[in-house]
């Protein structure tokens, strides 16, 4: 105890000790001053007034410590009595504890995971020098939007001084490596010499390309491997500088630039400098009337972000609610605990179900993934030797079913919809254990009620039907409220939906029959438990 | 500091703080310095209290709600801190003056019934 006491001391003064301090000196200050002032009318000389009311004041050292204490262990000793409380509280009833624990867990974690998401892919600015100061070259022809350039496009762009401090090109794309007698489908980027420098990057070993492997055409035929690839495939060989890697390399087009204008400066020059740059193209790669765009990039690209913005969105309007529903909830049965115990063994079985749901869920998934893998890899190796023995000549870059590349198509737009699921079970369950917590409190609280009910005659059905009302009330104005806003807010995710209204009916109606369901079944248990009441006992509770 | 020594000086306190807000309630808002020259003048200097003494109680009281202090300037245009007694401190004193009456009563008989 004491020396909680001291550790908190400590960090509270870390926050108060100024403003502590500051009051102390002014009320010893005008105290002293109060004492001068009549020191002095009594006839003492100034210089001597101010020494002899520090001494008379008595104790000036010992009064400031004291009153610091005071001062500091206001909001520290609320704070322990507070946490004492809960805790004693908290270790008497371990079922509510769970819940409670459990409810927050899983709304702020569900929080805290896609929030780091949207950080990093809507929020987060590129780790560089300057990311402001990064664009993204786009060229318009009519309707259509490209931010691909051929090289000789590129070549031209980079030309333009004046516009932008450099312009570098990246392409990216999966291509088959060989080495070693094996050979593998690798990711692969074609970059322009000033790719790296441009981004700050260092070498982990050798050299990076640079400025001097574009001065010829092909004439530097060189590759920088990934850290992870060097370790994967090469069993991290420190002599792998010099070694020769078959990559399947064809051609390279453009993007990702750094202007020394603003913005719309450099968009505005780039513009203008469309036509020559079409005009100095070879005839076939020339489409006359494109015109040159830049967009601000200092969070990455534009195309990553527009394909998951919406998704994310999503996700963290979903995950907010769960919170907001885990807190309204937790509220509800801190009501409800404080006058009901026989909650505890009712909020054990509420949170047995949720948590059967939520465990059994990414356990099958994830099996299904696994599965998916080995047979991606077992599909592969086949068509690899029969292409082999039929077409020497030709290289397999990737092989697949038609399946396969549905799934991995879909594979972002199925994560959300299991996630924005789950989320929406986790909401559902919580609220129905908020439902159970309100009718349980409204039960205990009307124990004497239901008892001068029974004694006058009514019977155990009555009883059911009077809790059982009050619940349809009230899911059936959480629903009448609930339906008109989500029909509202459906309307964001329309872009998401394919060949499903954001009314739908079956979807709409389905939902709802599940929710006055769960929200009957929640109420029933309190209701039943009610309607058994000892009218004897009722009347002697309290 | 001794077990007896420490209980002797809780006494002390609940006594000081009981006595200002005694003072506090009959005198209106005042200044440290106005409580400690009013309390000598009642107690005939038999009471020793020094604005040392003083102040940590002051501190004590408002931090527990029953008085609350404003800085206005005195006749001699120096900034003060001028206590008054709240509603929680008119009824805080109501009750520790019961108490105190109730423990001296108690005392006051030991102390016949022992002589």
């Amino acid at each position: 105890m004491h020396h909680w006491r001291q550790f908190l001391a400590k960090v509270s003064t870390l926050f108060r000790r100024g403003r502590v301090e500051d009051e102390i000196a002014r009320d010893v200050d005008s105290q002293l001053g109060l004492l001068e002032d009549d020191l002095q009318r009594r006839g003492v000389p100034a210089d001597e007034a101010r020494l002899s009311a520090r001494r008379a004041y008595g104790g000036l050292e010992q009064a400031k410590e004291l009153a610091r204490d005071e001062l500091t262990f206001v909001w520290l000793e609320q704070l322990l009595q507070d946490a004492r409380h809960a805790f004693r509280g908290l270790s008497r009833s371990p079922a509510f504890a769970a819940v409670a624990l459990l409810s927050l867990a899983l709304g702020i974690g569900a929080n805290t995971a896609i929030f780091t998401l949207v950080n990093g892919i809507l929020l987060k600015k590129l780790p560089v020098p300057d990311p402001e100061r990064i664009v993204q070259i786009q060229a318009r022809l009519r309707e259509f939007e490209s931010s691909g350039f051929n090289y000789p496009a590129f070549r031209e762009l980079r030309r333009q001084t004046g516009i932008f401090a450099d312009v570098i090109g990246f392409w990216t794309r999966s291509a088959v490596a060989e080495a070693d007698g094996d050979s593998y489908t690798v990711g692969f980027e074609l970059v322009t010499g000033f790719f790296f420098s441009f981004f700050g990057a260092r070498p982990a070993l050798g050299r990076l390309i640079d400025e001097e492997d574009d001065r010829a055409e092909g004439a530097h035929p060189v590759c920088v491997l990934s850290y992870r690839i060097w370790q994967a495939r090469f069993g991290a060989e420190p002599r792998i500088l010099g070694r020769t890697i078959r990559v399947d390399g064809v051609p390279l087009q453009v993007a990702g630039l750094r202007p020394g204008l603003s913005l719309p400066e450099a968009g505005a020059r780039l513009a203008a400098a469309s036509r020559a740059i079409e005009e100095a193209l070879p005839g076939e790669r020339a489409n006359a009337g494109t015109v040159y765009q830049v967009r601000d990039a200092s969070k990455g690209f534009d195309s990553w972000r527009s394909h998951l913005q919406d998704p994310l969105l999503v996700l963290i309007g979903a995950v907010i609610l769960v919170l907001l529903v885990a807190c309204a909830n937790l509220a509800n049965i801190l009501l409800a605990r404080t006058s009901s115990r026989r909650l505890e063994f009712a909020i054990k079985l509420s949170l047995g179900i949720s948590r059967w749901r939520l465990l059994r869920q990414p356990v099958r998934s994830g099996a299904l993934e696994a599965r998916y893998r080995g047979r991606a890899a077992q599909v592969e190796r086949e068509v690899r030797q029969i292409v082999k023995s039929a077409a020497p000549a030709y290289q397999v870059s990737q092989a697949t079913t038609m399946e396969l590349l549905r799934d991995g198509l879909i594979a972002q737009d199925r994560l959300l919809m299991f996630l924005s699921g789950l989320f929406g079970v986790l909401g559902v369950a919580l609220a129905l254990a908020g439902i159970y917590g309100l009718i349980s409190y409204s039960v205990a609280q009307r124990t004497r009620e239901i008892g001068i009910r029974v004694s006058v005659g009514a019977r155990q059905v009555d009883v059911l039907w009077l809790f059982l009302r009050e619940s349809s009330m009230l899911t059936a104005t959480g629903v009448l409220l609930g339906i008109p806003l989500a029909l509202q807010l459906a309307r964001f995710v329309r872009s998401m939906l394919f060949e499903v209204s954001t009314a739908d009916p079956a979807a709409v109606s389905l939902t709802l029959a599940l929710i006055l369901l769960g929200s009957a079944i929640a109420s029933v248990v309190p209701a039943c438990r009610a309607a058994r009441i000892d009218p004897v006992q009722a009347l002697r509770y309290e | 500091m001794s077990k007896r020594g420490k209980d002797r000086t809780q006494v002390l306190q609940g006594t000081l703080d009981l006595i200002v807000l005694r003072a506090l309630a009959t005198m209106g808002p005042q200044h440290a310095y106005g409580i400690a020259t009013r309390l000598r003048q009642v107690s005939e200097d038999l009471l020793d209290l020094n604005q040392g003494t003083l102040y940590p109680a002051l501190v004590r009281l408002e931090r527990q709600g029953w008085i609350k202090g404003t800085w206005r300037r005195t006749e001699n245009n120096r900034e003060a801190k001028y206590y008054a007694v709240t509603a929680a401190g008119q009824k805080a004193l109501a009750q520790e003056t019961v108490r105190w009456r109730r423990l001296a009563g108690i005392i006051e008989k030991l102390l016949w019934e022992d002589s």
